[in-house]
Order: structure tokens, then sequence, then C-alpha cells
């Protein structure tokens, strides 16, 4: 029956054992090439993670990576056809890693990694431009609640790992890796096709937190004020740095 | 059949995008894997869009997992739907394989026994794909490692497919090779029987023994170069088909653009040769 063939088949890929597989086979002695299947299945698994954690397989080596990603896929294989986005939670699969305790940062790396990699696949959301602002009714300006564009990304961390992170995303890895045990707050966010990063003061932090729950600009800039920062000066930054979405100023204008 | 020029084409990587797009390569066209477009967005798409206004381009699905128990997922068709919309591709095509079962994505193409309760199956799933995406699927030929048992031979399962679905076929010279070594089977007998009229599109590619096998078991890893006996093979196929869009597959250890445009330049010295004796015949 067609359908055993392919839950028997399913089995063997997924390492348990080829026993129902084989009454299928036409010629016994191709049991021992069943192989590669399964390991073709299981490279590729791996190797897409490994395409989407390049600064977790940097860290931690090849070597580490392998069997830790073989373990995630062997837990949560994929679902869906694409595979570029596979591998969502794998920061907590790191976690959890008995190996890996010895790298308390390393989750907080491949949290990193993921927000690379879902700034650099995110909607092509317009972004407001600093023309659309000088444009505007000045009075107006504080009512516009433009939300952030669909690839930012706001990470608390539990380490200050964004500089090593950042050097291990480069083709020459930094030697020297400077991790400290305080939390870090960072944006992630895809500006003209490139994948940007910085690590930013709270206060900046939870001024875009509000714009992207959909706060004014008005009232998001006077809490800002009350933190004791100029808010205006990092709005325009973020205006230039194509932070701020364009979508919702039909609304406000 | 398509709308491919009956010229040589190239897989299309990113490492490769800003060299390939100003290729000035005659009767150039690329083909991509749509899975790896299937993005919110992003500059791949970007990239994509920038080739499809000045190239034919083709849509070559490793998802869809027609050869499996389950229909083809809505919300994958509707994916596939999408991308034509935004890319006119001058093909679109999948294989006799599948990728998927009962939710869980194995991502290799699996084999599917030729038995008719299969093809039945089969002949439905890509029914569904054709009546969705409206328009007509090449369907390729894939490598096979182990033997099935099986109740027809893998050119009568797909000749049935074309006659029952009206689909085209993509036939694989490299799987041809690689399958018949494996199986024992003999090239030029499959490449005689296989039904010529339906073939939109040919593939070539590069394989490899297997590393704990050897030379019992060919590969069809995409990471090598092609080797000579399948550019016999090809020639062989296009004395038989006349000129057909021919395309040149290369998905691991990825070599420079001009190494792929090597292979390009003397695919295309294929087809033309192949024009050239379609034209004394005709005379």
């Amino acid at each position: 029956m067609p359908a055993e063939f392919n839950q028997a088949f399913a089995g063997t890929l997924l390492g348990r054992g080829d026993q129902d597989l084989l009454e299928h086979l036409a010629n016994p002695a191709h049991a021992k090439r069943l192989n590669v299947y399964r390991n073709n299945v299981a490279r590729g698994a791996i190797e897409a993670l490994r395409a989407a954690y390049p600064a977790v397989n940097r860290i931690a080596g090849a070597n580490f990576f392998s069997p830790m990603a073989r373990q995630y896929w062997l837990d949560h294989p994929p679902t869906d056809a694409p595979l570029f986005l596979y591998g969502k939670g794998f920061d907590q699969h790191v976690a959890t890693y008995e190996p890996a305790r010895s790298l308390p940062y390393l989750p907080t790396i491949a949290r990193l990694d993921r927000a690379w990699l879902e700034a650099h696949h995110a909607a092509d959301t317009p972004a407001l431009n600093p023309s659309d602002v000088t444009g505007m009714n000045p009075e107006s300006l504080p009512e516009l609640r433009p939300g952030l564009t669909a690839s930012v990304q706001l990470l608390t961390l539990h380490h200050s790992a964004h500089a090593a992170w950042l050097a291990n995303r480069q083709e020459a890895a930094a030697e020297d890796m400077q991790i400290g045990e305080s939390a870090e707050h960072v944006l992630v966010w895809r500006h003209r096709g490139t994948v940007q990063s910085a690590s930013i003061p709270v206060q900046h932090f939870d001024f875009l937190t509000r714009i992207a729950r959909g706060d004014s600009l008005g009232s998001a800039m006077e809490d800002a004020n009350d933190g004791g920062i100029d808010p205006s000066q990092f709005f325009s930054h973020g205006l230039t740095s194509g932070l701020f979405a364009a979508n919702r100023q039909s609304e406000t204008l | 059949m398509t709308e491919l020029p009956d010229s040589a084409g190239l897989a299309l990587k990113p490492e490769h995008f800003r060299q390939a797009l100003e290729t000035p390569a005659e009767g150039m066209w690329f083909e991509v894997h749509p899975e790896n477009y299937m993005a919110p967005g992003g500059p791949r798409l970007s990239w994509l869009d920038a080739f499809a206004e000045k190239f034919p381009i083709s849509l070559h699905g490793v998802g869809m997992s027609l050869g499996g128990m389950d229909a083809p997922a809505p919300q994958h068709l509707d994916r596939w739907a999408q991308l034509i919309d935004r890319y006119k591709p001058a093909a679109i095509s999948e294989h006799l394989a599948w990728t998927s079962h009962q939710g869980t994505h194995f991502n290799d193409l699996l084999p599917v026994p030729a038995t008719r309760a299969a093809l039945s199956r089969f002949v439905e799933h890509v029914n569904i794909m054709q009546d969705r995406l409206g328009r007509q699927v090449l369907i390729e030929n894939p490598s096979i490692y182990v033997a099935l048992k099986s109740e027809m031979s893998e050119v009568e399962f797909l000749r049935e497919t074309v006659a029952r679905t009206g689909c085209g076929l993509l036939l694989d010279v490299n799987n041809v090779h690689v399958s018949c070594h494996n199986l024992g089977l003999d090239a030029i007998a499959y490449l005689d029987a296989f039904p010529h009229h339906a073939i939109g599109e040919i593939h070539i590619a590069g394989h490899e023994e297997d590393t704990a096998l050897g030379g019992e078991l060919l590969i069809d890893t995409h990471s090598a170069p092609i080797v000579e006996s399948v550019w016999s093979l090809l020639d062989y196929t296009l004395a038989l088909t006349g000129p057909r869009p021919v395309l040149i597959e290369r998905d691991t250890n990825i070599p420079t653009f001009e190494t792929l445009l090597t292979d390009h330049v003397r695919a295309q010295g294929y087809i033309d040769a192949a024009r050239v004796r379609e034209a004394a015949h005709a005379s």
C-alpha cells in the first residue's frame, strides 16, 4: 500500500529504522543506499540553519554547530517548503542544549542572527521621508502615529553582545570577543536593501517601542523628555535611517 | 510549448546577481527555485524584478510534493501564484517526487513508486497545480538511488501523466545518467522511449560518487562539473528533440560566473548543432 510506503519512508528519514520500508524495495541490496536520502534530509536542514545563524556557527564552530542543529531538526523538523526562514526559536534550543552551557551568551547571538534574517526578508513597507515631514503642518506633527517599517526589530538582550555579534557576521572575525553580563538594547532594521543594527540607549528603545505600538509622536516624545533625553534629534536620525512607516500618513495629515 | 527561447540558460545564484544581470550572452535566460523567493519582501525579490525585466525567467519548484500522499498545500499554491503574477515566468516546472508527508517537510526529492495508485494520485496533484496556476507545468524526471517495487517504468509513468494532465516534461539528462547508472538501466534506451514531443526544457548538471559506496552509487549533487558522458547524452537528446531550452544547474560548490558561462557556450553549441541538423532534414 502506498500510504505505508510514504509513512515507512518518512520513518526512515527521521531515523526510526528501515524495517517497514524494506518490503517496498525491489532490490534488498539497496537498503544500504537509504543513507543517501537520510543524509540529504538531515544535511539540508542543518545547512539551512547554518546559513540562517552564521554568527552562532562561527562562534561555536562548525563541528559544534552541526550536532546542535541536528538535534533542533529532530525536535522541530521543517513544516514548510521555503527553508530560508526555518529555525524560529533556535535561540531557545541553544539555551537548553546541554553542551552549549559553557557559552551562556550563545542564545543572545542566535537572537541577533534571527533578527538579521527577519529584517532581511521583511515586507517592503514604504518609509516616512524627511521631506514628508518638512512638508507637514508643524502643528499636526505631534499627532502623527507613523509606526515602524516592517523590518524593524527591537531586542532587549541578556548580554551586551551586539559588537561581538557584528564582528562575527563579518568575514574577519574578531579574535577578542567582548561580551558583557549586562542587558543591551539593540535595533535591527533594513534600510535601502541592507540590514543595519545599532546598540541604543534604553530611552531610544522605549521611544521606538511606543511608536511601534501606534502611539503619537507627541506623546512618545513627551515621555522621552521626561526620561532626560532630547528625542527630536533621535527622531530625525530615525527618519533619515528609514525607521518610521509612511503608511499611516493619510490618517493624520 | 513554453515561452522559453530554444537556447541555453543558467540557474541563477545570489552570488552572481551583479555579474549575471549585465551578461551580454545571447539567448540567456535564468531559472530559480520559487521557494527561495517566497519571502514577504527584501532585496532578493527586487533582484529578481531586475532580471525579469531583462531576461526570460523559469520558476523551477522543489517543494510542491506532487508525488506525495497529501494534495498540494493551498498556501503554497497561493505563493506560487503571487510569484507568477510578479515575475511573469516563461516556464514553470516541478518534479516527479515528494518532499513532505503529514506536515513534515523533508526538503529532498524523494522517490515515487511507479504504481497505478501512485500514478492516479500524481495525476490528480498535477491537475490541481495546473488548475490553480492556470497554465501548463513541466514535470522533471528525478535522480533515483533505490529501486522500488513498481508496476510500470518511470517513462511509462511520465507518459501517462502527460496524457492525463496535458502537462509538459522537463528532461534532466544528468538525472537519466545517474538513475540509469544506479539502477542498472540503459540511458540511451530511456531517452529513446521518452515522449520527446512533450519536452519543454532540458537540464544538465554535475554529480558525484557517493562518499560511502563509491562508484556503485552516483549522487545528483549539482556540485561538480558536468561529465563528458552527460554532455554526450545532451547531444543525443537534442538530436531526438531538435532545439530546446537547455539549463545548466549548479547549486553548491558554486564556481565563478565565467566558469558557468563556459558551460553555457558549450550547451549553446549543441543546441545550434541540433538546429542545423533539423534544417538539413527539412530541406
